[in-house]
């Protein structure tokens, strides 16, 4: 039997409303960003000097290590995945996630599946294989997107690169789902877990940013966004193994553990 | 032999210092229709979930089927045998009932499916956000039998029906009970446990009070006699072996449960001049009344006498005149209005 299957089936078809909008306003937001970009060049403002005029905190956090974005590239990564992928559709994905278990838990739909000869375990896993065929079809939506944004404005992307920067974003995506999932296990309360799982993801995003070249950068160990940057990978086509078997890990645990706690625990 | 449909060994559940259910022993035979009784919050919905495995015990286990629910690979497999309705049953809401049937039979299968749809109609096109109380305790039900299990364990089944289908149901039941399906579930409604169960468990305060055979019950709980005299009557005339309770009423009548020796009954009369005089049943709520009545926790438990005992068997006065067919104990104030007569 392929119990986590049909339960993934299942929880996906009763989020394909939601996949859709957040895919159109990615798309849309995509589209605009690219859209300004000639704008942008052509304006009389040096932004390197007026990126540098703020923070640097400010700058580690939503421009990563960009130093040029004149080229479209360098721009796509301080306006869309530096920002908009890793902090808001990462904590977009948590939330989601966060009500996968914690939701039926809460509305006691769940006693429902699991007085059926499905574990704990398989119940936990089908939730989290729903959301994997989401962070596809947004990961793809958004990159058929930028493609085609580009080609309207006659700029030149590495496809390659463009795929390596979709394919560990789409990877930190599975992350956040998997910490999302977590929380929804621990909390049986869904605002609860939801609350939580984005507290997570949004406060580790921060961690990073604020502690980047201070004293205190090892704490930045703690988040995701260490381990994937956007720039390198688009702008230079680098990839850090180390950081992607990190998310790789992460995401396993993070589900592994999900199982366990939900195995042990009472059904409210 | 097969084991018991279900089997509770000293079942506790304590949720932080309050009692779910305490020391629980309880053995349901197959092939019966169980009741579970007691008044709400004595712990007949943790008990429930605990022998489905959904709550974990503080102490104690349960078998389901011979299953232990602590062997996670046997219980899981047991599973495939049972059904429950839990209370106040909730699906999703934005699905389809046909579709939320199809999920339900992709996970533990649905061969009766067609045939309980017949029996117990639903509109299954419509989301189950559009359906009545009655039509999602309906779909519940086909959930719950559609994959023919051995043991159902059903939490206050009958709350939200009509009476039509409530009545539907009990005959259902009756026949899923003669192919030899063992049927478990809880209930406040007296009238419920008369109808339909074969045995009954008492559960009060957490604790098993009682398992009763209702015919043996029923007939040992014996006959209300009141009785009008223009002369004063005494008491010590109606003290027999058989009398279960006697008092004088406010107006001077005099109220007698016995269960039997009616001769010694006529005879006492004699001595009297009869105004008035009744015989009726016993309500099945006087023999009820007996086990909730008794005394502070603790004191009364695991009591097998029941209303043979003695003391105040029928005190309560508690639905008393409402007649046997509708009694309910501690009905809650937001429920059980719309679907009985």
């Amino acid at each position: 039997m392929m119990d986590e299957l049909d339960i993934a089936l299942f929880e996906f078809n009763q989020r394909r409303r939601g996949i859709l909008i957040v895919s159109v306003l990615l798309v849309a937001t995509a589209g605009l960003t690219i859209a300004v970009f000639p704008s942008f060049g052509e304006a009389d403002v040096d932004f390197a000097e007026l990126l540098e005029s703020y923070p640097e905190e400010f700058q580690t956090a939503f421009v990563g290590s960009v130093t040029d974005f004149s080229s479209l590239d360098g721009y796509l990564v301080v306006e869309l995945y530096q920002l908009v992928w890793l902090l808001i559709v990462g904590s977009y994905f948590a939330y989601a996630a966060g009500s996968l278990v914690a939701g039926e838990v809460d509305r006691n739909s769940a006693e429902l599946v699991l007085v059926r000869p499905v574990s704990r375990t398989r119940f936990v896993l089908g939730k989290f294989l729903a959301m994997l065929p989401a962070v596809v079809i947004v990961d793809l939506l958004v990159l058929a997107a930028v493609v085609v944004g580009a080609g309207l404005i006659d700029e030149e992307l590495r496809f390659s690169r463009l795929l390596l920067v979709h394919a560990v974003g789409g990877l930190y995506l599975v992350d956040c789902v998997a910490i999302g999932l977590l929380a929804s296990t621990v909390f049986k309360r869904v605002r609860r877990a939801q609350g939580a799982a984005i507290g997570v993801v949004f406060g580790t995003f921060l961690l990073d940013s604020l502690t980047t070249d201070t004293d205190y950068e090892f704490l930045g160990n703690l988040s995701l966004t260490r381990y994937i940057d956007p720039g390198e990978l688009l702008v230079l086509g680098d990839v850090d193994w180390g950081g992607v078997a990190v998310l790789v890990a992460v995401a396993c645990a993070a589900v592994v553990l999900a199982a366990e706690v939900f195995e042990r625990r009472d059904l409210s | 032999m097969p084991s018991p449909a279900i089997e509770t060994e000293g079942l506790t559940k304590f949720y932080g210092d309050v009692r779910g259910v305490e020391d629980l022993d309880l053995t349901v035979p197959r092939g019966e229709l169980f009741g579970f009784l007691g008044p709400n919050g004595a712990g007949k919905s943790t008990a429930i979930r605990l022998i489905l495995g959904l709550l974990n015990p503080s102490a104690g286990t349960a078998r389901v089927l011979g299953a232990p629910i602590d062997d996670k690979a046997a219980f899981l497999d047991v599973r495939k045998h049972v059904g429950h309705i839990p209370s106040d049953p909730q699906f999703y809401d934005e699905v389809s009932g046909r579709k939320t049937l199809d999920y339900f039979a992709s996970l533990s299968g649905g061969e009766r499916r067609e045939e309980l749809l017949e029996r117990f109609p639903v509109p299954l096109d419509r989301p189950v956000r559009a359906y009545s109380r009655g039509n999602r305790q309906k779909l519940a039900i086909v959930q719950a039998f559609m994959h023919d299990p051995r043991l159902v364990v059903m939490d206050e089944p009958t709350s939200g029906l009509d009476p039509l289908v409530q009545r539907e149901f009990y005959e259902f039941l009756r026949e899923e009970r003669d192919r030899g399906v063992s049927v478990f579930f809880s209930t406040h409604i007296l009238s419920e446990v008369r109808q339909v169960c074969d045995r009954v468990a008492i559960i009060r305060e957490g604790r098993l009070v009682a398992v009763e055979d209702i015919d043996d019950l029923l007939e040992r709980s014996g006959k209300v006699v009141t009785f009008s005299s223009p002369d004063d009557i005494s008491l010590a005339d109606f003290e027999f072996d058989e009398t279960i309770d006697a008092r004088i009423e406010p107006d001077g009548s005099l109220r007698l449960v016995v269960s039997g020796n009616y001769d010694a009954l006529v005879d006492a009369l004699e001595n009297y001049r009869v105004e008035d005089l009744e015989v009726r049943e016993t309500a099945i709520e006087d023999v009820f009344m007996h086990f909730y009545d008794a005394g502070p926790e603790g004191e009364t438990e695991t009591r097998q006498g029941t209303v043979a005992d003695g003391e105040s068997a029928t005190d309560s006065g508690a639905g008393r005149d409402s007649g046997p067919t509708n009694g309910e104990v501690e009905p809650p104030p937001d429920e059980k209005t719309g679907g009985r007569k």
